[in-house]
């Protein structure tokens, strides 16, 4: 099953929505798209992680890897509307402190 | 899936693509037995993380057999074990930052989760109401 459901625009950021469970199967995908977006020229990115109701620490090494990315961009990356299960995860490998959060993707900043 | 005096197991082949299949399998179990959402969740994880950890590590030669029983306590046990000819990965590899953190998150879950690492065999237990 394909996690991306879509990619937007809003405002300065690039909305990438994603729903469903992240593993090792399911999260290359994602780390591939977001790879390219950054590496295309990207600098403000969003992940929209309201549908996302499951994620392993194999999901969590993509995104730390594309957060690597685009720090070295100097770009921002932001996880939107995390919770549940995903929420947890970030908690307890305290990767909570290292992203950035925002509750929804109306919360990101229009500057 | 199978069962056989009250357990009920599951088992995959080496294969990411289907870890999916244990997760649903966890969750109905959970469901069945009455553990809460949230344990149910906690359950998912741990089995999708050591599913994940033999299939990186290779370990997992023929498959992956994921175990549950209700035990006289009435917790929910749970068993996940490689299959087949499992190669212990070398020593010191636990040091990877993959290996590290599932470990973390497995300890951080249930803390008095069992691990042997010469069968890769991980157990975890957890309440289950309507034992």
């Amino acid at each position: 099953m394909d996690v991306i459901v879509q990619t937007r625009t809003q405002g300065p950021w690039t909305v990438v929505e994603v729903a469903g469970e992240l593993d090792l199967h399911t999260s290359p995908p994602l780390r591939e798209h977001v790879l390219q977006l950054i590496d295309g020229g990207t600098e403000h990115l969003a992940l929209d992680m309201t549908k996302v109701d499951f994620m392993d620490s194999s999901s969590l090494g993509s995104l730390v890897m594309c957060l690597k990315r685009m720090r070295e961009r100097d770009g921002r990356m932001v996880l939107a509307g995390v919770a549940g299960t995903p929420m947890k995860v970030l908690n307890l490998t305290g990767l909570d402190r290292i992203f950035e959060l925002a509750d929804s993707t109306a919360e990101l900043p229009s500057d | 899936m199978s069962a056989r005096s009250g357990q009920l197991s599951i088992r995959i082949p080496p294969d990411a693509a289907q870890v999916a299949a244990v997760r649903a399998f966890v969750g109905a179990v959970g469901r069945q037995v009455g553990c809460s959402e949230e344990t149910i969740d906690d359950l998912r994880l741990v089995a999708t993380e050591a599913c994940a950890q033999a299939i990186e590590d290779d370990a997992a030669f023929d498959g992956i057999e994921v175990r549950t029983a209700l035990s006289e306590e009435g917790r929910l046990v749970l068993e996940i074990e490689p299959t087949g000819a499992f190669d212990p990965p070398p020593e010191g590899s636990d040091g990877s930052s993959g290996s590290s953190t599932r470990r973390a998150l497995i300890q951080g879950l249930f803390p008095d989760a069992e691990f042997d690492p010469a069968r890769g065999v991980l157990r975890v237990g957890a309440s289950a109401q309507h034992a």
